[in-house]
């Protein structure tokens, strides 16, 4: 992604050259990303920001162009001017797909905030062989009251199969899908909420949306020092491990458009404590990019922290 | 290669949030704050994490706290000042992400602010309601609902009991709020401070959700779906206490009976009233209301301690069990029969007291229109007219569709404010308005026979008998004006031997004709008439925004030919853009122009041309059909849900005596009617800013 504005390079170019690892890695998603095409990239350079910089200008972005203000938006996500990032169309409806949901908000919303551990627990119990209903619904209802259209990030069913049965699922879902602002502190505790639907539910919902799946690229990853585009050509994206040892195959992930979740959706529920186990994130990154490189057979693709930033 | 990343004990931005809270404020809802791992979180999410483990006096709570605070009062100021849509949008996706980083971390100046000026806070986000996922009036109403505990020991506990009643009533089709305000109300009464009285919130919850049934008639699953979520969150005597309550609301003069209490009942297997547990607090005894009443006529001094025990009494049952409908009736009943009674040298005080238990009824049902007739009835009597004018035309304000209003608050005009010629355009604008309605007719007649305007007053009363020959008031009225005024005793007499014809038994007319026929006058003679003399110093306190009353005498005079009340619209909405209700009526008088999404029928109409989800703006659709109906010159059609005799307060008669009203009139009094009806919704809290 190149962009023509000098304000918007220049600020890519100071993050490249930053010695912070975060800030570098922002730097890199933009310089590397190649599903934002030339209709999309002029859509965001001509955006009406109020904001100044490139920082700014990808949170308003995000919140206007991708997430909108009305329920009926049509994020740019699924539009034609991203049609670089257009996922596949001939997915099979009949295959499931993965999404976690942070929950803390919602029990809050809902007027547990001071007791969410009781209220977790509560809803856990409700998950049970007899499903409680009426504890699961009004925690769902909270997410219908969050605004706008966003996209959601997910993953297949079958490539986390196996993790969602281990023990540790949990943190084994967050690292794997490069969930890096769920990393909790010490003492902090989380409350998280695996949901499991279909292609078809989402495209039976987004019937108003031609293209409903999509690549996701760096202008709706907000700015994640976590996120890594991918080399274009398969059209797919996957989602950087944040655990660089456990040597793990990449997940393929995606953005598709919002779902109004039904109770049947929520499979389970887990409690994380703090703290995350340490991340190195210039190591994690690299591992994916070694990966990227051999999966798309690119191997000038992106460059390695370790080495020198690119100008 | 770099050492892995610590997970920093005070994050870095913390410093910058220090230095410069409002601008790291509006960069964290932003999404463009310097929060490095946090950077992909909602911004609630990313603000705890970020604050976690913070001491609660530490320097970056503080300024969080100066953040959160100065950079909503910024945002209120763009929005309110937006001229262009998209922005407007903007804004109120911020502030929303705001309010929701506020809800997460609750920093106490922040919040005590919104409490303690909610009247200024609501007035700005109220028509912030773009769809059902982006919605401030919810989403602030959630925020105040989920942190009443921090304002408990600063004010009246329980004070907002009658506000979640009202959401809870009015949350669905045949309400003003849509189903998802349900959960609002709910939450609102479930998290009402305890205080010392109370062991939890358990019947008001209860009375919520009856009150939400009763009203929004949901259906069985629906119902009891809901029903089931709250009982899983009380695991004592649940059925004991949805029996006891049910018992309570299906009495006359509270709800009545309504369905969905017998799917209550079946679904908890109540099979009689038996299983109602013995409730923990009790109204005052009857005997007490009943002794009052009889004794009504004694001097204050010994009435007024049993007047106060007895409110006392009933306000202490209504706060702790959200039964509301003992201490509203009994306020409202004592108050009227207050004034009836009594030794004139009295009157002023009894006003006052008066007073007292109006404002009383209406901080438990804002929306109870006999407790605004009794407040401005008690001022009236206190001497405190200028005060009851604006009462008066508040009650207008808010209950559009009943014409008693404007012809109460014309009789004040004329005989205790010295302005009849104002009380002459009310009763025409009545009579334009309300076609169908006697009592403007005959009042005004009565007035122009009072200014000396007797044939026009006689032309009047002869078209009220054409028109509603069953009237008996317009005989006696117009046979007085013949006997004692136009010296037309014969006229008097056919008038009076028509009426009878109509109604033969109708006593007061048969009494004025054995006096017509003895040559005597038929009505006591009226004092010569004197400008009353009206105080000129520093109004009373009335506790409410007086500024919604003014802008709606302001319109009442602009669209009856008076552009005085431009200059005075002009200024209340530039004193505070903030007030609703004034940004409505500057727009609807084309004083100024605030963008499409602000004023209630504006919206309504944008949505019902969108054709929005039903349950979200159900209401607002169905006023913006019947404002289309009228514009099309179409009959009106039934109200969507019929009048309930047994439920007095139920939103659905309004709507049904709006409908009624609707059926006669020309279109652009009809067109008045329903964006005053549509526009009765602004600006409803009591509490003064």
């Amino acid at each position: 992604m190149r962009f023509t504005r000098d304000d918007f390079a220049g600020d890519v170019g100071a993050w490249r050259r930053s010695g912070d690892v975060s800030t570098r890695a922002r730097g890199d998603n933009f310089a590397f990303d190649e599903h934002v095409g030339p209709d999309r990239l002029a859509d965001f350079e001509t955006f009406d920001f109020q904001a100044r910089g490139l920082k700014g200008a990808c949170g308003e972005y995000f919140q206007y162009s991708i997430v909108g203000v009305e329920r009926t938006h049509v994020p740019s996500t699924f539009t034609s001017i991203n049609e670089r990032a257009w996922r596949y169309e001939g997915m099979e409806d009949n295959q499931k797909i993965v999404r976690l949901e942070r929950i803390d908000d919602a029990l809050g919303r809902t007027g547990h905030a001071n007791e969410r551990d009781a209220a977790f627990d509560r809803l856990n119990a409700a998950m049970g062989f007899q499903r409680d209903e009426s504890v699961i619904r009004p925690i769902l209802r909270q997410f219908e009251a969050y605004t706008g259209a966003r996209p959601a990030f997910a993953c297949f069913h079958r490539d986390v199969a196996k993790d969602l049965k281990a023990p540790d699922w949990l943190p084994r879902l967050i690292a794997r899908l490069g969930l890096g602002h769920h990393r909790l502190q010490r003492g902090q505790r989380g409350y998280f909420a695996l949901m499991i639907y279909t292609v078809g539910e989402v495209r039976e919902q987004a019937r108003h949306i031609a293209h409903p799946f999509a690549v996701p690229t760096v202008l709706e990853s907000r700015d994640s020092p976590h996120f890594y585009p991918a080399p274009y050509g398969r059209r797919e994206g996957y989602a950087v491990d944040l655990d660089h040892r456990a040597a793990r195959v990449s997940i393929c992930e995606f953005l598709h458009a919002r779902l109004s979740y039904q109770p049947a959706h929520l499979v389970k529920v887990g409690r994380l404590n703090g703290p995350a186990p340490d991340l190195d994130l210039a190591a994690a990154r690299d591992a994916h990019l070694r990966r990227l490189r051999d999966c798309f057979d690119r191997p000038d693709f992106g460059a390695l922290m370790a080495e020198e930033a690119m100008s | 290669m770099a050492a892995p990343a610590r997970i920093p004990r005070r994050h870095p931005w913390l410093a910058a949030l220090e230095a410069a809270p409002l601008d790291e404020m509006r960069a964290l809802v932003g999404g463009y704050a310097e929060i490095g791992r946090f950077q992909g979180a909602e911004p609630g999410d990313a603000a705890e994490s970020l604050l976690f483990g913070l001491d609660g006096d530490d320097p970056a709570r503080r300024a969080f706290d100066d953040g959160c605070l100065e950079l909503l009062r910024s945002l209120r100021a763009d929005l309110l000042a937006a001229q262009d849509d998209t922005r407007r949008l903007r804004l109120i996706a911020t502030i929303d992400r705001l309010i929701s980083v506020i809800r997460r971390t609750v920093p106490h100046d922040t919040v005590r602010d919104l409490h303690r000026r909610y009247a200024w806070w609501f007035g700005a986000f109220e028509t912030a309601v773009v769809d059902r996922s982006l919605d401030l009036r919810r989403e602030f109403w959630r925020l105040i609902a989920l942190t009443q505990w921090v304002i408990a020991t600063d004010s009246e506990p329980r004070r907002l009991l009658g506000l979640w009643l009202g959401v809870c009533a009015q949350a669905g089709e045949h309400g003003t709020l849509g189903e998802t305000y349900l959960d609002i109300g709910l939450i609102g009464l479930r998290k009402l401070p305890l205080g010392e009285e109370q062991s939890s919130n358990e019947e008001a919850v209860c009375h919520g959700l009856a009150l939400w049934a009763a009203r929004q008639s949901p259906k069985q699953a629906a119902f009891l779906a809901r029903a089931a979520e709250i009982e899983s969150l009380y695991p004592s005597n649940w059925p004991g206490v949805v029996a006891s309550v049910l018992a309570v609301l299906e009495r006359p003069n509270a709800l009545g009976r309504f369905p969905a209490a017998d799917w209550w009942r079946q679904a908890l297997d109540l099979v009689s009233e038996a299983a109602a547990e013995a409730p923990s607090f009790e109204p005052p005894p009857k005997e007490w209301h009943v002794g009052v009443l009889r004794d009504i006529g004694q001097p204050l001094g010994i009435l007024r301690p049993r007047v106060e025990a007895l409110w006392s009494g009933h306000r202490g049952y209504a706060d702790a069990t959200g039964d509301i409908f003992y201490a509203v009736r009994t306020a409202c009943n004592v108050g009227m029969k207050l004034l009836k009674a009594g030794d004139r040298s009295e009157r002023a005080q009894r006003g006052a007291l008066a007073v007292t238990l109006a404002r009383a009824a209406l901080d438990y049902a804002p929306t109870d229109a006999y407790a605004w007739a009794l407040w401005r009835n008690g001022l009236a009597a206190q001497g405190a007219v200028r005060e009851a004018e604006l009462v008066g035309w508040e009650s207008i304000r808010r209950f559009p569709e009943d014409p008693q209003w404007r012809t109460q608050l014309a009789s004040l005009l004329a005989e205790d404010l010295g302005r009849p010629e104002e009380a002459e355009r009310l009763l025409r604008d009545t009579a334009a308005l309300f076609p169908d309605n006697a009592v403007a007719r005959t009042q005004l007649a009565g007035l122009l026979a009072d200014l000396g305007r007797l044939d026009e007053a006689r032309a009047l009363l002869v078209d009220a008998i054409a028109t509603w020959p069953k009237t008996m008031h317009s005989y006696a009225q117009l046979a007085i004006l013949y006997a004692d005024r136009l010296d037309r005793r014969s006229d008097a007499i056919a008038v009076l031997e028509q009426g009878l014809r109509q109604d033969p038994g109708y006593r007061p007319v048969a009494r004025l004709l054995d006096k017509a026929r003895g040559s005597r006058p038929l009505a006591a003679k009226k004092p010569p008439a004197r400008r009353p003399v009206v105080a000129d110093g520093p109004m009373l306190d009335l506790g409410f925004d007086v500024r919604t009353a003014e802008a709606r005498r302001a319109l009442f005079r602009v669209e009856t030919g008076d552009p005085a009340g431009l200059d005075e619209i002009r200024r209340i909405v530039e004193d505070d853009p903030g007030l609703a209700y004034a940004r409505y009526v500057a727009e609807r008088t084309g004083v100024k122009s605030f963008g499409r999404l602000d004023t209630a029928v504006a919206f309504a109409f944008e949505r019902a041309r969108r054709q929005a989800p039903a349950p979200l703006m159900g209401f607002a659709s169905y006023l913006a059909v019947l404002g289309g109906r009228v514009l099309m010159g179409e009959d009106v059609g039934p109200p969507p849900v019929p009048a309930n005799q047994d439920d007095e307060g139920a939103y659905s008669n309004r709507v049904a005596v709006l409908v009624e009203a609707l059926g006669k009139g020309g279109a652009e009094a009809k067109l008045r009617l329903v964006s005053d009806f549509a526009a009765a919704e602004l600006s409803l809290t009591i509490a003064a800013a």
